[in-house]
């Protein structure tokens, strides 16, 4: 599981997650939802340490994440090796395709496993195959990403992500870049992680694709968790005026 | 004299010329091309220090012609006990300085990677080397190519330049043959020719290594 307390980060003067709070449980799909520039991508990047963050505590199964307080009381960055080997409990997806394009579908799944986690060549292929396979995409494995469309790049690299063996995967808008008819092969292997019981934290600005897959939506605003619950709570009875008012203007 | 007759005096020298020439210049292009990545492996890893060393490095090859360290590397190695064979201290000389032009080159190509590849291989944990040898490298490599092939011409012309410490390369072999036969211009022309083929040749090589790459 995984625990936010208190997050907090600005760039510069200007702060823009103020105090975020969230539980996430094992095997729990949890979408952030909230008007562009509030702080989705900020927060998931934070949780990964693409960003470094000023306040706050993130938990992962209770081993604190990227920073340490001393006995003096002073607060400190984990040494770099350290932070790596935590972060490969963690996938992240992006929206914009960022696959390697001078390797292969192939190259780019394993790479991670053959020398982050210093998996041997032939298992790291052996489970690169299984993932392309399951993303669809066994026939692709030694195109180039140029060579194929957004949807298939997606698909790659969620595949990246999980040849990790993550705790969790945070998707960033993983769909909005792509051509309408290309969203949905994207959005069946989201489907398909769930029987994974793997954690999930989506932002999307899909709000039917997130009452259908999360088990929580959490509306930022202001730098904060503005309301938390259910789907059917936070999208048929929202109490937050900001968040009816987001809610009137996606659904146009 | 036919042709016949005048390969059989003439060739043996002007083969010798080519292949000095060659072998020199093939020599210290892959070292070049070796030292600038080294080069920009400092620059981006060792900190504000390592980039600091690089420019003034970088600075000072690029401000001084590449005869001084051709003619300090022959002469003062000896002095301290390095008596290298002329060709080697030519090679260095050429290496030294072409590695720092090639070091800013590479460094040029740098930009043209996407800056979402770092995070992407950030959150896949790998380590500052491997980001370097399997993201970084491959790539600015294939981006700097056609540079890398001008550069490449420079520094094969510049071989002509050890002649000045003795290495019988093209240029020496012109010179030699003019003062043997007297026929002024005859040795140098045939040399010309040998330098145009020499770097026609070294443009098909990096252009069709440029073609050959398929993932762009
Ligand atoms: N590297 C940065 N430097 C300065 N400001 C930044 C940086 N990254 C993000 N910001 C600012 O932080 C705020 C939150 O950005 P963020 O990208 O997290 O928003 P978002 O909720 O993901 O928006 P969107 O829905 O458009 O993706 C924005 O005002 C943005 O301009
Ligand atoms: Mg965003």
């Amino acid at each position: 599981m995984i625990e936010i307390r208190g997050l907090q980060k600005a760039f510069g003067a200007v702060g823009v997650l103020r105090g975020i709070d969230l539980d996430i449980a094992d095997g729990e799909v949890v979408a952030l939802i909230g008007r562009s520039g509030c702080g989705k991508t900020t927060l998931l990047r934070c949780i990964n340490f693409l960003e470094t963050y000023e306040a706050g505590e993130i938990r992962l199964d209770g081993q604190p994440l990227w920073y340490r307080t001393g006995a003096d009381g002073v607060r400190r960055r984990m040494g770099d090796a350290e932070a790596r080997r935590m972060r490969q409990q963690m996938g992240i997806v992006f929206q914009q395709y960022n696959l390697f394009p001078h390797m292969t579908v192939l190259d780019n799944v394993v790479l991670g496993p053959r020398f982050s986690q210093g998996v041997s060549a032939l298992e790291a292929e052996a489970l690169g195959r299984r993932l392309l396979a399951r993303v669809g995409l066994e026939g692709k494995m030694s195109a180039y990403p140029a060579q194929l469309s957004g949807g298939q790049q997606q698909r790659v690299a969620i595949a990246r992500a999980l040849a990790m063996r993550p705790k969790v995967l945070l998707l960033d808008e993983i769909t909005s870049a792509l051509d309408p008819e290309l969203v949905g092969e994207v959005e069946d292997v989201i489907r398909s992680l769930l029987s994974d019981r793997i954690m999930l934290v989506l932002v999307t600005h899909a709000v039917g694709f997130a009452r259908e897959i999360a088990h929580r939506i959490a509306y930022i605003a202001d730098g904060a968790i503005a309301e938390l619950g259910k789907p059917a709570e936070v999208l048929d009875r929202p109490k937050d005026p900001g968040l009816k008012e987001f809610l009137r203007r996606v659904r146009s | 004299m036919g042709f016949a007759r005048w390969a059989a005096i003439y060739g043996p020298t002007y083969a010798t010329g080519l292949a000095w020439t060659a072998a020199t210049a093939l020599a210290a292009a892959g070292g070049a091309i070796a030292w600038g990545c080294v080069l920009l492996l400092i620059r981006l890893s060792a900190g504000r220090w390592g980039a600091l060393g690089v420019d003034g490095y970088v600075q000072l090859f690029r401000n001084t012609p590449v005869l001084l360290p051709i003619y300090l590397i022959y002469f003062a190695f000896p002095m301290i006990g390095l008596p290298w064979p002329a060709v080697v201290c030519g090679a260095l000389a050429l290496i030294l300085q072409n590695g720092a032009y090639i070091s800013e080159i590479l460094r040029g190509s740098v930009n043209a990677i996407d800056r979402v590849q770092f995070d992407a291989a950030r959150s896949l944990g790998l380590a500052p080397w491997n980001t370097f040898r399997k993201i970084v490298l491959p790539q600015v490599l294939v981006y700097s190519i056609p540079a890398l092939g001008n550069q490449t011409v420079l520094l094969l012309k510049d071989t002509s330049l050890l002649s000045a410490i003795s290495i019988t390369e093209l240029t020496m072999q012109a010179k030699l043959l003019t003062e043997q036969t007297g026929a002024a211009y005859e040795a140098f022309i045939v040399v010309a020719l040998l330098y145009l083929l020499l770097v026609s040749g070294t443009e098909v090589v990096f252009r069709a290594s440029h073609r050959a790459v398929r993932w762009r």
